[in-house]
């Protein structure tokens, strides 16, 4: 972009919301139909709508204004294209019927629009709930394997592992009626009676400890029912936080002095495994004899001073593979663990660490105690721990299935 | 078939025996085999022009592939798999390499019965079939569309070795389609139409909200990429392109667009695609994708097979603000910057390449690159970005990414100081 445009975009943007007629303006400007006039005009009264609405009390037009403040800045490839038609009546397309929009129109917004009549309670919730979603969702929303957690996590969004569900973390319960009519059961959307909907809502809200267990949902009490979250979501705002920090010209040489590997995707391994070529790339390179890079290795061998030498904790980490692991004395200090990762039941928030396979079990080990992996409580505990205790760990809780 | 036996490896030895080679000459005293003996398909007919109705890439090619990471989610009918941008060049990404999202698995949907429904705050709601649609004037634009997800499991640390599995949930093709204010503007939005709600035929019933502006100024209703008709896994036959904007956004299977006077706050637009901050506070509406480079080779799937000498580093940026005048890249971490050459077209709102080109000595790398957009955006480094958001917002992770590469020519990922 040139710098005029730049110092255009930079002085539309000190101008505010007017701006935004003045860069459609600007923007269709650069077009070359003959109709453009009519195109200016339409556009400019467009703006002017906006402009009035912006002093509404609507929040999605505060929304809009941000969106178009900071967002639309940057108007399409001049000199692309000519002459594409000027907005028109092609009187294409038939008129949608009734019963076709009301087919289709099943969206369900925060302030009640869309929303049907009907009504059900917690009892014919959890009833409904248990023969539709607690095969991937659990009894209780707590989730199975890695499908969503719809209760609990409250007060963890500020945590290291926030627990994102219906209750903690979602702004709106017409969110939860849209979903849930919308695109569940999984693999049986739209099969559920509005009743249902409104049921298995009422039990979302119960195993969110929202409402007692004699309530009932329905279409006359729905907008009376908030959720906790909904204060904590603001509109983007990078604009105003992040680009001014994030722009300007760089540091191009001797930048800084020194430089270290800090973090490794190896150790942590979990990248799938290939089953052609790369990974069978690298082990040629590792171990062949014959690769024109040896003789580069050599020249190599003296550490650059340009980057940290590698770190030994893959070496470590060999070591501690290679060793086989006591299950009994796995069992032994076991209690470690299960005292969070409970030894039955999962919770919703502390995951499971049984059935693990050995190496995974001792890699993740390894990677709190060297700090590749960062939760503080499961680093402090990887730290007591040395090789025999971990590989005990790792062969006692791989014979534990779930 | 010979080609079938012949595995990469094999193929890779045979380029690499050759590169010694050329060091070590007088290896091959009696010539190089690939030159003096007679190769099958120098002697042999191949197949005829019946044989490949629909043309698929070379065997020799079969690695390349969309993969996943099944430890992602919970099953692969909701789930994502990823662009192999390391075995890519140029800016466009082929049809069957697109990286693919879905809610609720791949719809295959009957043109013949899918419609397009304009419905809400219009003043005729209307329904179009794909051959209405398709009398509208069309247009042809090369965008980039990236999940806001991309590169989101890297925000705590380096995990996934491969450019595919850091930076794949991204491709650019050039759509053809209708603009949508045509569409709009058929139906007559009213004046307090301000957002629209665009939504899927799929079993998910995808839905997002759209302000106004932003569908009347340069969304699309794509129904081909790249020339032909759109794949299934992309929504044939019918989409939303949204330039620049998050990816989740360009519903696919698009059959109807409502149009009202506040946005819906649907599941996509709360529950996920918003970004989560270390306050426990979550900034929604997060749209445009910031600018973002990733160098594609060498990187943790492609190393450097030919050994030290002249050495082409190359990889992609883009930015959902405009254009990419501009690429750096560093070797040594970021102590020293040069600006990489940029090759081919360079379309608002798409991918571009750029190459840079260098002796190399056998030593140790530490690469980088670093996207300048057209509004003076620089890509941030992953500190930078994590200082303001913290760690826990999955989403929209443009930071620069960093792969070590050994004296061998093997590339890991890394994370430095």
């Amino acid at each position: 972009m040139s710098a005029a445009t730049n110092h255009r975009l930079a002085s539309i943007a000190a101008l505010g919301v007017s701006g935004f007629a003045v860069w459609m303006m600007l923007a269709f400007a650069m077009s070359n139909t003959s109709q453009r006039q009519s195109q200016l005009e339409r556009e400019t009264a467009a703006a002017e709508r906006f402009q009035r609405k912006v002093t509404a009390k609507d929040k999605s037009v505060a929304f809009v204004q941000a969106r178009l403040d900071d967002v639309i800045k940057t108007p399409r490839a001049p000199g692309t294209e000519v002459g594409l038609p000027d907005t028109k009546d092609f009187a294409l397309g038939r008129a949608a019927l009734k019963v076709e929009v009301a087919a289709w129109d099943i969206d369900v917004r925060p302030d009640g629009k869309g929303l049907p009549k009907g009504r059900g309670d917690v009892f014919t919730g959890e009833e409904v709930f248990s023969e539709n979603c607690a095969t991937c969702h659990g009894d209780f929303g707590e989730a199975v394997d890695r499908w969503p957690v719809l209760a609990g996590g409250h007060d963890t969004l500020a945590e290291e592992d926030p627990v994102k569900t219906i209750g903690s973390y979602w702004p709106y319960l017409s969110t939860v009626y849209d979903y849930v009519y919308r695109a569940m059961p999984f693999g049986n959307a739209q099969s559920l009676s509005h009743d249902d909907v409104y049921a298995i809502t009422a039990y979302l809200l119960y195993v969110n400890d929202l409402v007692e267990d004699d309530f009932e949902l329905s279409h006359e009490n729905f907008g009376s029912i908030s959720l906790p979250n909904e204060k904590n979501f603001y509109p983007d705002d990078r604009a105003s936080t992040e680009y001014a920090a994030f722009t300007g010209e760089p540091c191009m040489s001797d930048c800084k002095q020194s430089v270290e590997i800090t973090a490794r995707a190896r150790v942590i391994d979990v990248t799938p495994e290939e089953e052609g070529a790369a990974k069978q790339e690298v082990a040629a390179l590792d171990t062949s004899e014959t690769t024109s890079t040896q003789g580069l290795s050599e020249e190599a061998t003296a550490p650059s001073q340009e980057v940290a030498e590698e770190p030994s904790t893959s070496d470590a980490l060999d070591k501690l593979l290679a060793a086989e692991g006591d299950a009994e004395y796995g069992e032994y200090l076991s209690s470690e663990c299960t005292a969070c990762h409970m030894s039955t039941a999962q919770t919703s928030k502390i995951p499971s660490i049984l059935g693990w396979k050995q190496d995974d079990f001792a890699i993740a080990l390894h990677a709190y105690r060297v700090g590749e992996r960062i939760h503080p409580v499961m680093q402090m505990i990887a730290g007591r721990l040395g090789d025999e205790e971990i590989s005990a760990l790792a062969a006692y809780f791989s014979k534990i299935q779930k | 078939m010979a080609e079938n036996n012949t595995t990469r490896r094999s193929f890779l030895k045979a380029g690499l025996t050759g590169a010694a080679a050329t060091i070590a000459t007088g290896a091959y005293a009696e010539g190089d085999p690939a030159i003096t003996e007679i190769q099958p398909w120098m002697q042999e007919l191949g197949e005829g022009v019946d044989a490949r109705p629909y043309g698929t890439p070379s065997p020799f090619e079969k690695h390349v592939k969309r993969r996943n990471v099944e430890w992602l989610t919970a099953d692969p009918v909701s789930s994502v798999n990823f662009t192999p941008l390391h075995e890519l060049d140029g800016i466009i990404t082929p049809n069957g390499l697109c990286f693919e999202r879905h809610h609720a698995g791949i719809a295959e949907v009957d043109p013949a019965v899918h419609r397009l429904m304009i419905n809400g705050l219009v003043e005729k709601e209307l329904v179009f079939t794909m051959q209405d649609l398709m009398r509208f004037p069309r247009e042809n634009r090369v965008y980039f569309l990236e999940c806001a997800a991309n590169t989101g499991m890297e925000w705590r640390g380096a995990q996934l070795n491969g450019c595919q599995f850091t930076h794949g949930m991204i491709h650019n093709v050039m759509y053809t389609g209708v603009p949508l204010r045509y569409i709009l503007e058929a139906a007559g939005v009213k004046p307090n139409g301000k957002w629209i709600l665009p939504e899927g035929a799929d079993a998910s019933g995808m839905t997002r909200s759209i302000p106004i502006e932003k569908a009347l100024d340069d969304c699309m209703v794509a129904f081909k990429m790249n020339g032909e008709a759109l794949r299934p896994e992309q929504g044939y036959p019918v989409r939303l392109v949204v330039p620049g904007w998050e990816g989740n956004m360009w519903v696919k299977w698009l059959r109807r667009i409502e149009v009202g006077d506040q946005p819906w706050h649907h599941r996509e637009e709360t529950s996920k695609y918003t970004d989560l901050f270390k306050d426990g506070r979550a900034r929604r509406f997060t749209w445009e994708m910031d600018a973002k480079s990733v160098i594609t080779n060498p990187s943790p799937q492609a190393p450097i097979t030919h050994g030290k000498g002249h050495t082409v580093i190359t990889g992609v940026a883009w930015s959902g603000r405009g254009t990419i005048p501009r690429v750096d890249v560093t070797i040594d971490g970021g102590k020293n910057w040069q600006k990489a050459r940029i090759s081919g077209p360079s379309f608002d709102k798409s991918m571009h390449r750029f190459y840079f080109e260098f002796d190399w000595d056998g030593r140790e790398l530490l690469l980088q690159s670093r996207a300048h957009d057209s509004t003076g955006y620089v890509q941030p480094t992953k500190n930078e970005l994590r200082k303001v958001r913290g760690e826990n917002s999955i989403y929209h992770n443009n930071s620069i990414q960093t792969w070590y590469v050994n004296e061998k020519g093997v590339a890991e990922n890394v994370e430095i100081s």
